[in-house]
């Protein structure tokens, strides 16, 4: 379904991606794991558009998406919960949601189910509806992202170190949403400094290093390679 | 003191036409995160074109609005095209002197294609005073006042019920996240031009009916009021642009009254000077400036 390949990208003089590939099957649940500036938040901001590549290509359901704006990679299908959330603050809860079917014109009662949908998955955004988002806690900001990308029906979900900074309950809450949405058909790929957390939803996953992928396979295999797992992961994944 | 009560209700009056240009300036501020410095002469364009059918033949008010609207938003896409569409992000400064050079370039163009001599306007609504109770009312500042509640209702409309403004607003408030959520930022800046001009229209229609005439001064007239009415209430804020107008204008009238006529344009700037100095997120406003 995403086929990156030899990805480049630069933010001024500083190449932040060397040549990332990767693959995300249709269906599947991958991870990107790595420490603090391995390329990887770089990654799914080239894949959404925001950032231009400057070689490479993203390939998305057999279309060329590198380089597009993100309205067109997002219409094609791709939905992202960013790392920070990028929460709109000042508008309702609802209104957030709204803004997340923008891309969608098959009517108001197609959206208005929707919201129902996503309410369901997180019953708190119901009560909240109408409270200004700004006034959310970390943890229900984090579900109004993810119900936000959500809203779009997308085919491919990236989500950026969803569970950073949040409470030991709500991480729970979360990965488990992650792992019903893919249940439920959805392509994950899941940003993860949290490697113990990833490992134990995704099927595959790929360990980035200042810019270069520097391992691919299942968690198990991830596992057998002492160094990787004592050098990048050892503070979590013991 | 029924006099300066007159001077007060003219002044809320006129007021709404400052706070149109204001609210003008603001939008774009707020969506762009840019001065559009070309406004004033966006305006004053729309002035002039409006006076176009009056010359051709009998044309009613309603067709000059028109009009003015018709040019005021092909500038305004002018002005996009030339000073914003090929500017790189992250240069905050860059707009600011493209559009300072287009105010100049289109206030010579009309300059000269009028030789300088301001156009007489028609007074559609009527030179006769209107009484109400014990004042008197110029009913060319009532329509102004009917003229500002009606485009911001309008405006309000469009921004807090449609899903365009809903677009607008999440440009305002942060642009890389209405881009992830699929909003096309140059499709919004845009048509956030057309909206402004359109409105630019309106405001050079009005504001050159309430002096008389479509002057050579008005760019820099309307310059001038829009920047203090967009600092007086707060930068970036549409309810700051309101009470900034409005406030502006009863003062200047007050200061007409109490002072004499060749204070009033002075005043504007000495209130800024304040504000920044003592106020410097506005009345209404939260940001700094």
């Amino acid at each position: 379904m995403l086929s990156i390949e030899g990805l480049v990208t630069r933010y001024g003089n500083v190449t932040a991606l060397k040549g990332v590939s990767l693959d995300v099957a249709k269906g599947e649940i991958v991870g990107v794991l790595g420490p603090n500036g391995a390329g990887k938040t770089t990654t799914l901001l080239t894949v959404i558009g925001l950032l231009k590549p400057t070689s490479g290509r993203v390939r998305f359901m057999d279309r060329d998406v590198g380089g597009l704006a993100p309205d067109r990679v997002v219409a094609a299908g791709v939905g992202l919960v960013p790392e920070g959330r990028w929460i709109l603050a000042s508008m309702t809860v609802r209104e957030n949601l709204l803004m997340g079917a923008y891309p969608r014109h098959d009517g108001e009662a197609a959206i208005k189910h929707e919201i129902d949908r996503v309410s369901e998955i997180f019953p708190i955004l119901r009560e909240r509806q109408g409270q200004r988002a700004g006034t959310l806690s970390g943890g229900e900001q984090q579900m109004l992202a993810i119900a936000r990308a959500l809203m779009a029906r997308p085919k491919l979900l990236m989500l950026d170190e969803p569970t950073w900074g949040l409470a030991p309950l709500v991480v729970e809450e979360i990965m488990r949403v992650i792992r019903r949405l893919n249940e439920e058909g959805t392509t994950i790929l899941l940003v993860e400094q949290n490697a113990r957390q990833a490992l134990a939803v995704v099927k595959r996953c790929y360990v980035l290093e200042v810019g270069s992928v520097i391992f691919s396979g299942t968690p198990a295999e991830l596992k057998g390679e002492p160094l990787l797992t004592q050098t990048y992961l050892g503070a979590t994944a013991r | 003191m029924l006099d300066a009560t007159e001077q007060f209700i003219n002044g809320l009056m006129f007021g709404c036409l400052y706070a149109l240009i204001g609210g003008g300036f603001t939008i774009l501020f707020g969506v762009m995160r840019r001065f559009n410095m070309a406004y004033g002469s966006t305006i004053m364009a729309g002035a002039y074109v409006a006076l176009v059918p009056v010359y051709l033949f009998r044309a009613p008010a309603w067709l000059m609005v028109l009009t003015g609207i018709a040019a005021a938003v092909l500038v305004g896409l002018l002005v996009e095209f030339c000073c914003f569409r090929f500017i790189k992000k992250g240069h905050e400064l860059a707009p600011l002197m493209t559009t300072i050079g287009m105010l100049i370039v289109i206030n010579e163009a009309i300059v000269h294609a009028t030789d300088a001599v301001g156009l007489k306007y028609p007074s559609p609504f009527g030179d006769v005073a209107l009484e109400l109770g014990q004042f008197l009312v110029r009913r060319d500042y009532l329509a102004v006042l009917v003229a500002g509640v009606v485009c911001f209702t309008l405006i309000f409309l469009l921004l807090y019920r449609t899903r365009f403004g809903r677009a607008m607003r999440a440009v305002a408030e942060r642009p890389e996240a209405a881009q992830i959520l699929g909003v096309s930022v140059r499709r919004v800046n845009v048509l956030t031009f057309v909206l402004t001009s359109a409105l630019a229209g309106v405001i050079g229609f009005f504001a050159a009916v309430s002096v008389g005439s479509a002057r050579p001064d008005m760019a820099f007239f309307v310059t001038g009021k829009g920047l203090v009415v967009m600092v007086l209430g707060g930068l970036g804020s549409l309810p700051g642009a309101i009470v900034g107008g409005l406030v502006l204008g009863v003062l200047e009238f007050e200061a007409t009254w109490f002072l004499g006529a060749t204070y009033r344009d002075i005043l504007a700037f000495v209130i800024l000077f304040l504000v920044l100095v003592f106020r410097p997120q506005g009345l209404v406003g939260t940001r700094t400036t």
